[in-house]
């Protein structure tokens, strides 16, 4: 294997270093449109149209704000868990074509799974039990509660792309590659494979909603319930971690909604201008329309909360498993 | 650009091996910006895995009855365990949880060194 080229995925693109850009800018936008949607000014002095504020916001944290120490509290492995969230999600992307090196084998999506939904989870888990608080605990037990709905949800809504794309003969079979290569086809390929696609995007995007914790699921957090919720005691370097966790993950969501569902930049080729115009554009609208939901909608109670997930989001995946393998035996 | 298409465990292992190398690599960076940067002020708290009614009631209701006991009559023992394991503190149960499972590793591998002396 080509061991700096696998160095430069991981450091410098698409990992470290582009997507925390990425991340930082995706939160700079989603503040921006929320503002303006809600007739605010958002983020406006720091660099142009205030496009630096997020990264301003994060160098504070890590630079000029103290950490508060409590007797039961264990910095290091709170440090520890936050960072695992965040490099689980950027070791990845080497599963993504936008790599310069991709990793492809069978049954991959098992893999993908285990490190976007399994060591992601597990590192938040270990870094809120890290503070205990009784606000804290009250907030994981609902970020708990949410998980164990929304896995299964975004698990069964991926399945549907990687099943279909395995039928029409890609190879390696089962493997986020061919979803994310293959996955523009099956708009036009056939009916059924059309309204499987509509429904597993639906349910993604809900799924992703409560994912990343935005209106209206931000119940863990509920300010006026719960302070802060699970991220109550965190300050300075755990809190810039944590919110650079939290955008991270919410740029490789819209990333995994662009190549999964909406094709990435194919049919062009990834270095053609067009593809990259493409591939842009299908990341905004993805951005977008979770921003546009987040300001749309006001908090819900936990167990709303859950049966719209339930509702709008576990059933459609489920009916578009369905449907994808009605179009598997047809 | 390249393409490696390999087996599931082959893509598991360069892709955990990847995930270690990145914490190691934030952690480092994070480890330099942190140091001396923490305060104590404000107060501490405890929060106790213990139902309130061990700690209120006199006769402890029966979801509780173990540790109830526990607490009336193995006293003793009961402030060991709660010092030990439960003081709220995940490094101590980290190291708890440690130290149990090394010796239990520890007693495997003499079990299987003394399988194989025999065999």
């Amino acid at each position: 294997m080509d061991l700096p080229l696998l160095l430069f995925s991981v450091i410098v693109f698409p990992g470290l270093v582009f997507i925390s850009s990425l991340a930082l800018f995706s939160e700079w936008l989603y503040r921006k449109l929320t503002a303006r949607m809600q007739n605010r000014m958002g983020p406006s002095y720091t660099g142009p149209i205030g496009v630096i504020q997020p990264f301003a916001d994060l160098v504070k944290l890590l630079f000029a704000k103290e950490i508060k120490k409590q007797r039961y509290s264990a910095i290091g492995i709170a440090e520890i868990g936050l960072i695992i969230s965040i490099s689980s999600i950027i070791a990845s992307l080497l599963l993504l074509p936008i790599s310069p090196l991709r990793l492809a084998s069978p049954y991959d999506i098992i893999v993908f799974i285990y490190f976007y939904a399994v060591w992601h989870t597990i590192g938040i888990i270990i870094a809120v039990l890290a503070y205990p608080n009784p606000f804290t605990v009250a907030g994981l037990s609902r970020l708990i509660a949410i998980i164990v709905v929304v896995e299964p949800t975004i698990f069964m809504a991926l399945l549907i792309p990687v099943l279909l794309t395995s039928n029409m003969g890609c190879i390696p079979q089962y493997s986020i590659f061919c979803a994310a290569t293959w996955s523009w086809k099956l708009w036009l390929e056939s009916p059924l494979s059309f309204i499987a696609m509509v429904l597993g995007l639906i349910s993604m995007f809900i799924a992703s909603q409560a994912k990343l914790g935005l209106k209206p699921f931000d119940i863990p957090e509920a300010e006026q319930e719960l302070i802060a919720g699970h991220i109550t005691e965190y300050s300075g370097t755990l809190l810039a971690l944590y919110n650079l966790s939290h955008d991270i993950k919410l740029a490789f969501t819209a990333l995994i909604i662009a190549y999964l569902f909406l094709g990435g930049p194919y049919p062009y080729r990834h270095l053609s201008l067009a593809g990259i115009a493409l591939l842009i554009l299908k990341y905004l609208i993805s951005l977008m329309i979770l921003t546009v939901i987040r300001s749309s909608f006001g908090r819900l109670r936990i167990d709303q909360g859950l049966i719209i997930v339930l509702k709008y989001g576990l059933i459609p995946s489920i009916i578009g498993l369905l449907i994808a393998l009605m179009e598997l035996l047809l | 650009m390249g393409t490696i298409v390999s087996d599931p465990f082959t893509v598991t292992l360069i892709v955990t091996g990847t995930m270690l190398l990145l914490t190691i690599i934030i952690y480092t960076m994070v480890l330099s910006i942190r140091r001396a940067k923490t305060s104590q002020l404000g107060e501490e708290m405890y929060i106790g895995g213990e139902s309130e009614d061990i700690l209120s009631l006199k006769v402890p209701s029966v979801l509780a009855l173990y540790w109830g006991i526990v607490r009336r009559s193995w006293r003793k023992a009961f402030d060991i365990l709660r010092d030990v394991v439960h003081s709220g503190i995940l490094n101590e149960w980290y190291g708890y949880m440690t130290m149990w499972l090394s010796l239990l590793l520890l007693l495997s591998l003499i079990v299987i060194l003394i399988r194989m002396y025999i065999h």
